[in-house]
């Protein structure tokens, strides 16, 4: 129905992204967005316009599917799973975007945060 | 119902070679004329024609004829002319039949005259089976006087009163209210004018008090409505006020010594009023009334207070509610809004943070008259508040509250009351968080602009969540600048709401007294929203201004003139004529199961004796309620079971083996009316389709369906209108689904091929449309194959 | 029957310890599953991914045959995250079917799961099976004087589908401690995001995160926060700069109020008599 990432999109999560008016709420209520570098509401319109570099952007990453965002979407969209989409894309193809090696303290972190992130940050 | 003693006319007529250059209409005279009940069989020119109506009246003296069939053009044009010329000789109208042999055969046949002439005579044979059943039908005639009911007091019930009441109607105003004035007397300002609210509100109101036409009922409801256009029997509770009205002169000695405090509703709580009380400065009628469940002594027995200080006596603590019947010919409603309780959306603290409010709160701040005196202050501390946020789109277009649809004013109400903060003080800081400004109506764009010369900031993006210092009250506004992609964090001293409008408590319970429906949103649902906008489904009740949707003041007044003038309509008609295509109980075969009575979206069905009775006064003839009776006892008058299934069996008795035959029955609404202009267009399609006309597809039955393949028919088509294209209840489409579903299941039990059986949604417009899927239909009958003679046998009707 | 999930076996076990000590004290007995796997700690969003859930429906595999033993189907929780996962999987497989088909055809070792498990977060259990009426008499020393800010983080209240409470204004934790003679201190950040596995990915998003949140506690006047999620745990207590604001588990705090101290691992039972001005026994 859609092309591009739309419909990409629209496969890997089932929500049609052109629905989005572009309120900018997700950006204002996310709680990571003054260090992403193109916040949720324009990935989003990044997709609508099929702008492709939106997968290059930092936001995939540091985006901890908190769901602040889906719910409180006036349009309904679950925007937490369409980053997770761009992430996917990107994770499907290979990428790895943290080291667990590298990790300084990683012998004392919680479990629950390397299981976490090598599941959301390596391909 | 029998045959016996039918004599039958029939006249083909030519129309002036658009029906003769086509289809061989001495040949379908001939075919006519041999039909049983036929006594007469004849053709003409111009049936339409002086010449040729005579010869009609002639002819049904002369020959005794009692049923006439007349093949011409679309009904749509001349039914009711012919009905009226036969009524001329005596003859009850019903007793007339068309068939449509011009719209729907010569001119969308012309590549085929063969095939158009045997279809000719087919719909001949359909409309002589019909006339010979057709029914004398009486039409209806109900008197239609001058007696309105208003329901709801605010500016537009005031303004429908007062047009009908001007126009000599005698006019009931009934308001819940003390007062009447509704919401516009809460406001301040109204844009895009600027006008003081009370100021142009309040001469309305004084001049519905003193209208000799109007009897105004405040504090009041309306408990129950029964009957129809011109009889509605309506029950009014008048609630207590415990003052006397006729003693009481508005002194305030009560009030002043009342001990009890309680939130005043007019000023949204900002204020405090006491148990006795009147409602507000401009109130009419401008007297006292006791707040029953706050009066010390209505609730507790102590106190009385008021009675003793009330030098003319007016208080009367034994005053019960009185009921009231009124009988009216037209109905009213004006029940207007409520503001969206925003403390449902918590992230914008409204109801624990102090310092955040609503904007009807606003309007009364901003009031000189009002609970600050027209200060703008925190109510956390009383100071002036100087840096000010209005955000946007609070309750509307929002689908976590499912409420996905716009409130229409808020973009410029918010720009009003920061035009007027500005105004009180240019050096205070307002800011507009929106996701769009809507600044439609006339002025409106103009009015949007002097506010950004003023330098009110508008900033794009939507306020996710304020924050509350928890030392300064003040408050921090979290959102995205969306057009520079900028995050925004700032203070403010005061955030006010804008609220959006949802239905006014207790629209769903009057929708359910006046048998209207609500729509998506929970307002009154409109006949139709684009050429009935003031229109309900039920004739006689109309609705106007915010009860059909938010809108402004202009909007408002604008409907309300509108409805009255619909009013007026009927009422200056004096009677209005019911036509008699109604449902009726078969009541033999009813068992009083009652599955029925719920279905009917008139609420036209109920029990007695345990038989069903439909009130013809309410029936709409939709057939809604005929798919749902187990026992098939519903049926409806002048498009009967049998009479369809003798339509049937006359229209495919030509069939011969190894042809294809399509049935199509056309919604006489959307479908007919979609072939008619497929005729005008001269958009040829198959001619391997005969056409049965029903009012609408919820009258058919798996019976009726079943009995078509079983006559010859190959496959069966059903068009009906779409969603909202309905002129009947939007209840009937389900009624049409529900049968579509029963009917596949009984095909299947047949085994017969369930693609046999086609259903689709026509709008008046898509000629072009129906003619393709007529087409695509028979080429897949023709690839499927006509249904052989062992299958039709298997089918058991 | 309880779910520890991998942390609270390892660098949380000072939660489960206090956890179980509690759960005693109001009569529940929490039977650790006998075998058990990593959850998977979040729920791959992707509509089509099947196999990333394997690990969650493991467990709820495991939870279903121990759950016919002891006749009791519900499987409760400590760890947030755990919860979060567990439950969405659990709703996922209820209304798709054909995942379920085959999930269950591929562990064709396991027996079919039969979406019979209710997943529970501890809290849940001390909310509605105990109440905090129980919780209010097992308390025999009231922690006046402590305002605790609770942290709920994500992924107790989101998405609303599996929620305990009202993501905009959760009151569970505000109840529990005023059932435990606490003073609740609802700060606005008390829903948001502690950031989760972004200290993974640049250890200073956490900091900087667990900064702001900490920021605004003390501004609101909290001198202990309270969480429910080993992950906040670590990121709130990530050395960094001022305020430091300690940073306990709920059931701590809830340990310590009904008098079983003892249990709770010695710093923290010195940050929480401190708090409450007594001496340290």
């Amino acid at each position: 129905m859609f092309k591009g990432l739309a419909q990409k999109v629209y496969e890997l999560t089932g929500e049609n992204v052109y629905l989005c008016f572009q309120c900018g709420i997700c950006s204002g209520t996310c709680p990571l967005v003054s260090i992403m570098d193109v916040p949720p509401n324009q990935v989003v319109r990044m997709i609508q316009l099929n702008m492709e570099d939106v997968l290059d952007s930092n936001t995939l990453w540091i985006c901890a599917s908190c769901y602040n965002c889906t719910v409180r979407c006036p349009r309904g969209i679950d925007t937490a799973r369409v980053i997770n989409a761009l992430r996917n894309i990107k994770m499907r193809k290979g990428l790895y975007v943290v080291n667990l090696r590298k990790v300084p303290e990683v012998g004392e972190m919680p479990q629950i945060a390397l299981v976490a992130a090598s599941r959301k940050l390596m391909g | 119902m029998t045959s016996d003693g039918v004599r039958i006319g029939v006249y083909i007529c030519h129309c002036g070679g658009n029906i003769s250059n086509v289809v061989n209409v001495e040949e379908v005279r001939n075919f006519a004329g041999n039909l049983p009940g036929v006594v007469l069989a004849k053709d003409h020119e111009h049936m339409c024609s002086e010449t040729a109506q005579k010869m009609v009246l002639e002819d049904i003296k002369k020959y005794h004829l009692n049923r006439i069939v007349i093949a011409a053009c679309s009904p749509k044009f001349h039914e009711a002319t012919f009905k009226k010329l036969i009524e001329e000789a005596g003859l009850n109208p019903y007793f007339l039949e068309m068939a449509n042999i011009r719209e729907q055969c010569s001119w969308v046949h012309s590549d085929n005259p063969e095939g158009a002439t045997l279809k000719a005579k087919d719909q001949v044979a359909a409309a002589v089976a019909k006339a010979r059943l057709n029914q004398a039908l009486q039409v209806k005639e109900i008197e239609i006087g001058k007696r309105v009911l208003v329901i709801g007091g605010g500016i537009a019930g005031i303004q429908a009163a007062l047009d009908l009441a001007d126009s000599g109607c005698k006019v009931y105003l009934v308001e819940r209210q003390p007062t009447i004035g509704g919401r516009m007397a809460q406001l301040s300002y109204t844009f895009p004018t600027d006008d003081c609210s009370l100021c142009i509100l309040s001469p309305k109101m004084a001049a519905v008090y003193n209208h000799p036409n109007i009897t105004l009922l405040t504090y009041s409801e309306v408990e129950r409505v029964e009957g129809h256009v011109g009889n509605f029997k309506v029950t009014i509770k008048v609630k207590p006020r415990y003052v006397d009205m006729t003693k009481c002169v508005a002194c305030g000695k009560c009030a002043e010594k009342c001990p009890t405090k309680v939130p005043d509703e007019f000023n949204y709580g900002l204020r405090m009023r006491k148990a006795i009380y009147v409602p507000h400065e401009m109130a009419v009628p401008y007297k006292y009334l006791i707040d029953e469940a706050h009066c010390l002594y209505l609730t507790k027995g102590v106190c009385r207070l008021c009675e003793k200080v009330c030098p003319q006596n007016a208080i009367n603590f034994e005053d019960k509610p009185k009921t009231i019947n009124v009988t009216v010919d037209v109905i009213i409603v004006a029940t207007g809004y409520d503001p969206f309780d925003a403390t449902l959306l918590e992230q914008y603290g409204y109801g624990k943070y102090a310092n955040v409010i609503i904007a009807p709160q606003l309007e009364r701040l901003v009031m000189p008259t009002g609970p600050t005196a027209g200060k703008v202050i925190r109510l956390s501390d009383g100071k002036i508040a100087k840096r000010i946020a209005f955000i946007q789109c609070i309750g509307s277009r929002d689908e976590t509250i499912g409420r996905p649809n716009c409130s229409r004013i808020c973009c410029m109400y918010a720009i009003k009351q920061a035009m007027i903060l500005k105004r009180q003080d240019i050096t205070r800081d307002v800011y507009i968080f929106y996701i769009d400004i809507r600044a439609f109506g006339k002025g409106f764009e103009e009015y949007y602009m002097r506010a950004q010369e003023m330098g009110i900031q508008f900033i794009r993006g939507k306020v996710a969540e304020i924050i509350e210092d928890p030392i300064t009250k003040n408050l921090i506004v979290r959102a995205e600048d969306t057009l520079t992609g900028r995050m925004i964090e700032m203070e403010f001293d005061l955030v006010v709401l804008s609220v959006g409008l949802v239905p006014s408590k207790g629209t769903e319970e009057l929708a359910k007294i006046l048998k209207i429906t609500t729509g998506p949103g929970g307002f009154f649902l409109e006949a139709h929203p684009k050429y009935r906008p003031v229109d309900t489904l039920r004739e006689g009740i109309f609705i106007c201004g915010c009860a059909q949707g938010p809108k402004d003041i202009c909007d408002t007044v604008a409907q309300a003139s509108a409805a009255a003038g619909r009013a007026l309509r009927l009422i200056s008609q004096r009677r209005i004529i019911v036509e008699p295509i109604k449902a009726f109980v078969k009541e033999e075969l009813c068992d009083g199961c009652g599955k029925c009575i719920d279905k009917c979206p008139l609420g036209a069905i109920t029990i007695e004796n345990s038989t069903a009775k439909i009130n013809e006064a309410l029936c709409g003839g939709c057939g809604s309620c005929i798919p749902y009776c187990p026992k098939n006892a519903i049926d409806l008058k002048h498009y009967t079971e049998e009479q369809i299934i003798d339509e049937i069996k006359a229209i495919l008795a030509s069939k011969k083996e190894g042809e294809i035959r399509v049935l199509a029955f056309f919604d006489d609404s959307c479908t007919y009316r979609a072939a008619d202009l497929a005729g005008t267009s001269r958009i040829n399609y198959t001619d391997k389709v005969r056409i049965i006309r029903i009012p609408s597809s919820s009258r058919l039955t798996p019976k009726i369906i079943l009995s078509a393949f079983k006559f010859g028919a190959d496959a069966i088509f059903i068009g009906d209108c779409l969603p909202g294209g309905s002129p009947y209840h939007p209840k009937v489409l389900d009624a049409i689904n529900d049968l579509m579903r029963k009917t596949r299941a009984k095909l299947r039990r047949c085994r017969i091929d369930a693609r046999r059986l086609r259903f689709d949604t026509i709008a008046v417009d898509t000629a072009e449309r129906l003619a393709k899927n007529l087409n695509d239909l028979v080429k897949m009958v023709e690839r499927l194959g006509p249904l052989k003679p062992e299958e039709r046998a298997k089918i058991k009707i | 029957m309880y779910f520890p999930g991998c942390t609270l076996k390892t660098t949380a076990l000072n939660y489960e310890e206090s956890a179980l000590a509690v759960a005693r004290k109001m009569g529940i007995d929490l039977i650790e599953l006998d075998r058990w796997n990593c959850c998977g700690a979040v729920l791959n969003l992707a509509i089509d991914s099947v196999i990333h859930h394997i690990g969650a429906v493991r467990d709820l595999v495991r939870a279903q045959e121990m759950g016919r033993k002891l006749n009791d189907n519900r499987l409760v929780t400590l760890c947030s995250m755990c919860y979060n996962v567990l439950k969405r999987v659990n709703e996922l497989l209820k209304i798709d079917s054909e995942k379920l088909k085959t999930i269950n055809e591929f562990m064709d070792e396991e027996e079919n799961y039969e979406c019979g498990i209710e997943v529970l977060h501890f809290i849940e259990v001390v909310r509605d099976l105990i109440g905090f009426e129980k919780v209010r008499e097992l308390t025999v020393k009231p922690l006046n004087g402590l305002k605790v800010a609770p942290f709920y983080g994500c992924t107790l209240l989101r998405p609303k589908e599996i929620g305990i409470d009202n993501p905009e204004n959760p009151t569970t934790l505000e109840n529990l401690l005023e059932a435990i003679g606490a003073e609740a201190i609802k700060f606005p950040h008390r829903i948001k995001c502690c950031s989760a596995y972004n200290v993974v990915y640049d250890k200073k998003i956490a900091v900087d995160r667990a900064l702001e949140i900490r920021k605004a506690a003390n501004r609101w006047g909290a001198n202990v926060i309270a969480t429910t999620c080993p992950l906040c745990q670590y990121n709130l207590t990530l050395p960094s700069r001022r305020p430091s604001i300690p940073v306990v588990y709920f059931t701590e705090l809830m340990a310590y109020a009904f008098g079983i101290e003892n249990v709770l691992n010695p710093e923290v039972r010195k940050v929480i008599s401190s708090l409450l001005g007594e001496d340290v026994k």
